[in-house]
């Protein structure tokens, strides 16, 4: 045992043991930090016990917060990704089916658009039928590059069973390109079906 | 109302009870380390953290509505996410009987700046995690979320429904331990 594991050793009275616990959880008053210097400043063994207790703090918080991440399998990237493509394989079937069997309809009022549809937040409750008219292009700079975001799936996998309750529609713009339009109890969202799914 | 980074979270609480996007997600964001870190020590076994922690976070989805104390949110999501825990290793003994270690092999050698110092801090790291493993759950439980999130003795009391005294005696108590086991460990050679 070498000189430092000796004064480890040492007997340090519970004050100080109290006192080096609390300046290290942040929860030692003005007074008391004085009153453990001046501890730290003569007594050996308190000294050693401080250091001891400062390097174990370090290597706890380090072991704790890798030994945490290492849990994080449901966020591996290859997982995220492989989830999105199943969903957007659907949504792309599900769009596929539905974009021959909608004939786009002119409205009885103000025509609606994906853009409209998405933006105006007018909807009727789900399960109704909705008229649909593509005479205008669909231009849609601030629509987000995927159907939904998934980033929170996997802490939220409730999200993704509510997402069950949705319509999608895919529908062709004036421009030429698929879109699809998604529908659920919360929101609309037009994305266009080209680009990297 | 707008929600902001800087939000309270009791304030979250009741933007999600009134059904506004994106509060819960800003919730789960701000505190999934410490739910984990709580499913992980009481668990003892990194394999399936993942799926408890998931189910802790649909539960807080399914009775987010329940919770009539939003301020005492600290509380409830201990609660929940131990509940979650004890439910998953209860059923978890009766299928098998050997437990892993608490740092997956997979994972410990992540982000490792040279191969030898990195093998030397992962044992380390391990030895720590397995003293930590050790302790007394009463201990174990203040310890770890003083470690992880940096709570006060009054948060830190406040989830585990405990005298701010008692969290500070165990917290004592906790080092105290740890530095044994660590002190048996050297001896025996195992940590440097």
């Amino acid at each position: 045992m070498n000189s430092h594991d000796d004064i480890l050793s040492m007997q340090v009275d519970e004050r100080t043991e109290l006192l080096i616990n609390r300046y290290l959880d942040g929860e030692l008053g003005d007074a008391q930090q004085a009153e453990l210097h001046a501890i730290l400043g003569r007594d050996p063994a308190a000294r050693a016990m401080f250091e001891h207790y400062h390097r174990n703090d370090a290597l706890v918080a380090q072991a704790l917060r890798r030994g945490i991440e290492s849990t994080r399998t449901a966020t591996a990237p290859g997982r995220s990704r492989g989830t999105w493509l199943a969903i957007a394989s659907s949504a792309l079937a599900a769009a596929a089916v539905l974009v021959f069997s909608i004939v786009p309809q002119h409205p009885r009022g103000s025509p609606l658009t994906p853009h409209s549809i998405a933006t105006s937040g007018a909807l009727p409750p789900l399960g109704q039928p909705v008229e649909y008219t593509f005479s205008e292009p669909v231009v849609i700079p601030q629509v987000p590059a995927r159907l939904v975001d998934y980033r929170d799936d996997d802490l939220m996998p409730q999200r993704r069973q509510q997402r069950t309750d949705r319509e999608l529609i895919g529908v062709r713009g004036d421009d030429g390109r698929l879109y699809i339009l998604e529908r659920n109890v919360q929101s609309t969202r037009v994305v266009p079906m080209a680009g990297e799914y | 109302m707008t929600l902001s980074s800087e939000s309270g979270d009791a304030e979250l609480i009741e933007a999600a009870q009134r059904g506004e996007r994106g509060a819960l997600d800003a919730f789960v964001r701000r505190h999934d380390r410490w739910v984990r870190g709580v499913v992980y020590t009481s668990l003892g076994n990194a394999s399936y953290v993942d799926d408890v922690v998931q189910h802790v976070w649909t539960n807080v989805w399914q009775q987010v509505g329940t919770l009539v104390e939003t301020q005492r949110w600290r509380a409830w999501l201990f609660r929940m996410a131990k509940n979650a825990a004890i439910d998953f290793g209860q059923k978890a003994a009766r299928q098998r009987k050997r437990s892993q270690p608490l740092l997956s092999d997979d994972v410990a050698t992540a982000g490792e700046p040279t191969p030898l110092r990195g093998a030397i801090q992962t044992e380390v790291l391990r030895e720590v995690l397995d003293a930590i493993a050790g302790l007394p759950l009463i201990y174990r439980e203040p310890f770890v979320l003083r470690h992880l999130e940096d709570w006060t003795y009054s948060q830190i009391g406040e989830a585990l429904s405990l005298p701010v005294d008692t969290v500070e005696t165990r917290l004592v108590r906790a080092r105290r331990l740890l530095r044994e086991a660590l002190t048996a460990e050297k001896k025996s050679g195992r940590v440097q």
